[in-house]
């Protein structure tokens, strides 16, 4: 019997070798190059999505200056309007499948911030966490677009 | 000044081997053995290496042993054949037989002596040895016969004493028993069709719902100055099935390896843990911290609710049980220490390119990138996010991450990507990972911050969440959000000369995965000094001159960030050139080696060898 030690930076090592061999699966065709140019890479998809930085920022700190909302309060609730209403300005995205999921959200906030113009700020809230899952889960899909996985 | 996390490091792997159980036994072989069979009555097959049994025709196999040197009734006699080869699992009978008058070069079907009283039954699996309980029928010395049949029309045939595992006839002594073996580390199953069967030598550890299969695991834990921060029982699952393996406590710890069996199995007590599903090819872990608080003897019992059954590797096998103990950290390196650098590491098992964890040129080569990092011998990886493609899952954390970057675990400061939330609340990963995650949250396993800090050398290092859509009602990173708060009121309390910080999306990229969202705590990193920002996301490498939030060169305060999207996964490229990004190459894999002096910083990109690259330099702190 003996007892083995180890003090290791890596994973714990298996102790000794086991005699029997499994055979190794075939290793898989590799899949076909991913496409030179994907989305992710287009000057014109880089563009377009530089040109929304700045509303996009301000509309996630609307939102986050309505969510800390305790009572209503006027310049927080146009400050909202204002970020989701120009979120609507610039070009159409120069991608097809990105169409849909930049703006998505979108029309949940709108109602978010009329629902604070309004003093309702459940109904805000509601609309806003709406909003934030089909623009989390919309996310994932402008990734998988980007990176030509879809 | 904030508590330092706790770095998990494993401190001792216990897999040991236990002694042979002292038995007074004696083994004899048999004198004789056949089979013989109904279609062809008068053949004999007495030279055969096999004995052959089937229901039909009708083949029933004959054992004789000769006993000697018996002064007493042995305590216990048993009867073990070795399963060669085996149609069905339906079970096999041994009776006796009264006339030992029979040859085993004569005996055929038509001269067959007549077979007794059945002694017993045992479901078949090839590859064991069955073994039946003859102690009412062995009492002395003189010769005993014995016949195996079967109802099965499905022939199976054991090693004769002509094969290489010849039959046996083991009679223990009735003297005073041994004194009880030191119990050590042991492992084992028992199978409620095979109820008299030891399974103690098995490589590996059945586990089923019907016929019901449990294993037994005991570890002799020593070396402990300390409970440990975390134990982690782990065992290596074969078999692939949604329905998972359970892990209970056992009181007992006296039971022996090479004597339990169904019938004299301890019994089981609570459950400490489940599995999930299982895949095979992949470690499974049970969190035994709350069991495992000293040096002792610990046994456990793993169950399961499926009817399809489960296979583990046994201490026998190749990836042996252990339990894995973490301790607290050893204080930070002092002077100037080495880290590893680099994010977007490890393909799922399913990926096209996975190539047994070895990948492709092009695709999956966290094993190869991980080895460079080995070499690199560093002090601490900072893994920058999407550890684990294509949905974070915990199992293929533990199948594809765990062989790979894993090695680096114990070093390793996570941050939490966009992948790792493909699992429900990036369950995955902050279960792979522990608190090492999230240690500002202990325990917590889903749906948590996942920012925290940390100093190391004569740094202080803040690792962020820049998944700013799923945090915090989805402006998780806007100014006056939960994060940022924290994260001014981190850097405020920790004023050093060299500040880093970690996060998975780039502020800045060279194409279109440059995240915005982010720009809240930029703004808030700038305004403390920060001098370096480290991101991966882009899968390729991009290094920036120092900017101010707005993006302008700012040699004198601004931040500069590095993007190490290279541990492996795969390619991404650029569109067009961002102003300050000062070097930039795609189709590249490699880690970043990054020596954090207390006023500067020197980097070294170290590429694989099959992308060709390098880029290294140096800048002062602020």
């Amino acid at each position: 019997m003996s007892i083995r030690t180890s003090i290791t930076i890596a994973a714990v090592a298996a102790m000794c070798c086991g005699s029997a061999a499994s055979a190794l699966p075939q290793a898989p065709a590799p899949v076909a190059a991913r496409q030179h140019v994907s989305p992710g890479e287009n000057p014109l998809v880089q563009r377009w999505f530089k040109n929304r930085e700045k509303r996009q920022i301000e509309l996630n700190d609307a939102l986050q200056a309505a969510r800390n909302l305790t009572a209503p309060s006027r310049a927080v609730c146009a400050r909202l309007t204002v970020a989701t209403w120009q979120m609507g300005f610039g070009p159409i995205v120069p991608e097809v499948k990105l169409r849909a999921p930049v703006d998505a959200g979108m029309a949940e906030f709108v109602r978010a911030a009329q629902a604070c113009a309004a003093g309702d700020l459940a109904k805000m809230r509601q609309q806003m966490d709406e909003g934030a899952a089909l623009r989390s889960a919309a996310l994932d899909h402008i990734d998988e677009i980007l990176d030509n996985e879809e | 000044m904030r508590r330092l996390p706790l770095l998990a490091v494993p401190i001792l792997g216990l897999v040991v081997l236990a002694a042979p159980v002292a038995a007074a036994s004696t083994t004899l072989q048999p004198v004789a053995d056949s089979y013989v069979q109904a279609d062809q009555p008068s053949v004999n097959f007495g030279t055969s290496t096999g004995l052959r049994v089937d229901g039909s025709p009708v083949t029933n196999g004959f054992l004789r042993f000769a006993v000697t040197g018996l002064t007493a009734a042995p305590s216990k006699a048993t009867v073990r054949v070795w399963v060669n080869a085996t149609g069905s699992s339906t079970a096999v009978t041994l009776s006796a037989v009264a006339d030992n008058t029979w040859t085993e070069s004569g005996i055929n079907y038509g001269n067959a002596p007549a077979i007794g009283a059945a002694l017993g039954s045992n479901a078949v699996t090839v590859g064991t040895w069955l073994s039946y309980d003859v102690t009412s029928s062995v009492t002395a010395n003189g010769s005993y016969s014995f016949a195996l049949t079967t109802t099965s029309t499905a022939s199976r045939t054991f090693d004769s004493r002509e094969g290489a595992n010849k039959p046996q006839l083991v009679l223990e002594d009735a003297g005073p028993p041994p004194p009880p073996p030191p119990a050590g580390p042991a492992d084992t199953y028992v199978q409620a069709d095979q109820p008299s069967t030891n399974f103690g030598t098995s490589t590996v550890l059945r586990v089923d719902g019907s016929p019901v299969t449990n294993a037994y695991l005991r570890f002799n834990v020593t070396g402990l100055t300390a409970p440990p921060t975390k134990a982690t029982l782990r065992v290596f699952s074969q078999t692939t099935g949604s329905t998972p393996v359970l892990l209970s406590a056992v009181a007992d710890t006296a039971w022996s390896e090479t004597g339990v069996t169904y019938n004299n199995a301890p019994s089981i007590g609570a459950q400490l843990g489940s599995s999930g599903a299982l895949t095979a090819g992949s470690w499974v872990s049970y969190d035994v911290t709350s069991k495992v608080t000293a040096n002792g003897l610990y046994s456990f019992a793993l169950t399961t609710a499926s009817t399809s059954s489960r296979s583990l590797d046994s201490r026998e096998g190749t990836n042996k049980p252990e339990i894995v103990f973490e301790a607290a950290p050893p204080p930070p390196p002092p002077g100037s220490p080495v880290v590893v650098v680099a994010g977007d590491a490890a393909c799922a098992p399913d990926d096209a390119n996975f190539n047994g964890g070895n990948g492709t040129a092009t695709a999956c080569r966290m094993k190869a990138v991980s080895d460079i990092a080995l070499g690199i011998s560093p002090a601490a990886v900072f893994m920058l996010g999407d550890e684990q493609y294509n949905s974070g899952s915990l199992a293929n954390f533990n199948a594809s991450y765990d062989p790979s970057w894993g090695r680096l675990k114990t070093i390793t400061r996570p941050v939490v990507g966009n992948h790792e939330y493909g699992t429900t609340g990036a369950g995955g990963y902050f279960t792979y990972f522990g608190n090492a995650a999230t240690p500002l949250q202990p325990g917590c396993t889903k749906n948590c911050d996942g920012w925290y800090s940390f100093n190391i050398g004569e740094w202080h290092v803040v690792v962020l969440n820049s998944e700013c859509t799923r945090i915090s009602g989805g402006s998780g990173c806007a100014a006056g959000s939960p994060q940022q708060q924290w994260l001014a009121a981190d850097l405020a309390a920790n004023p050093k000369q060299c500040t880093a910080a970690l996060f998975h999306r780039p502020r800045w990229s060279s194409n279109s995965f440059a995240f915005p969202d982010t720009a809240p705590l930029v703004d808030t990193m700038y305004a403390a000094g920060v001098d370096l920002l480290l991101t991966g996301h882009a899968h390729s490498y991009e290094r920036f001159a120092p900017q101010n939030p707005s993006g302008a060169l700012d040699n004198a305060n601004g931040i500069q960030e590095i993007i190490v999207g290279t541990a492996g996964s795969f390619f991404t490229g650029f569109g067009t050139i961002e102003p300050n990004s000062q070097t930039h190459k795609s189709n590249i894999f490699g880690v970043m080696k990054l020596t954090m002096r207390p006023t500067g910083y020197d980097w070294t990109f170290v590429a694989d060898p099959t992308t060709p690259f390098t880029d290294s330099g140096s800048r002062s702190c602020h």
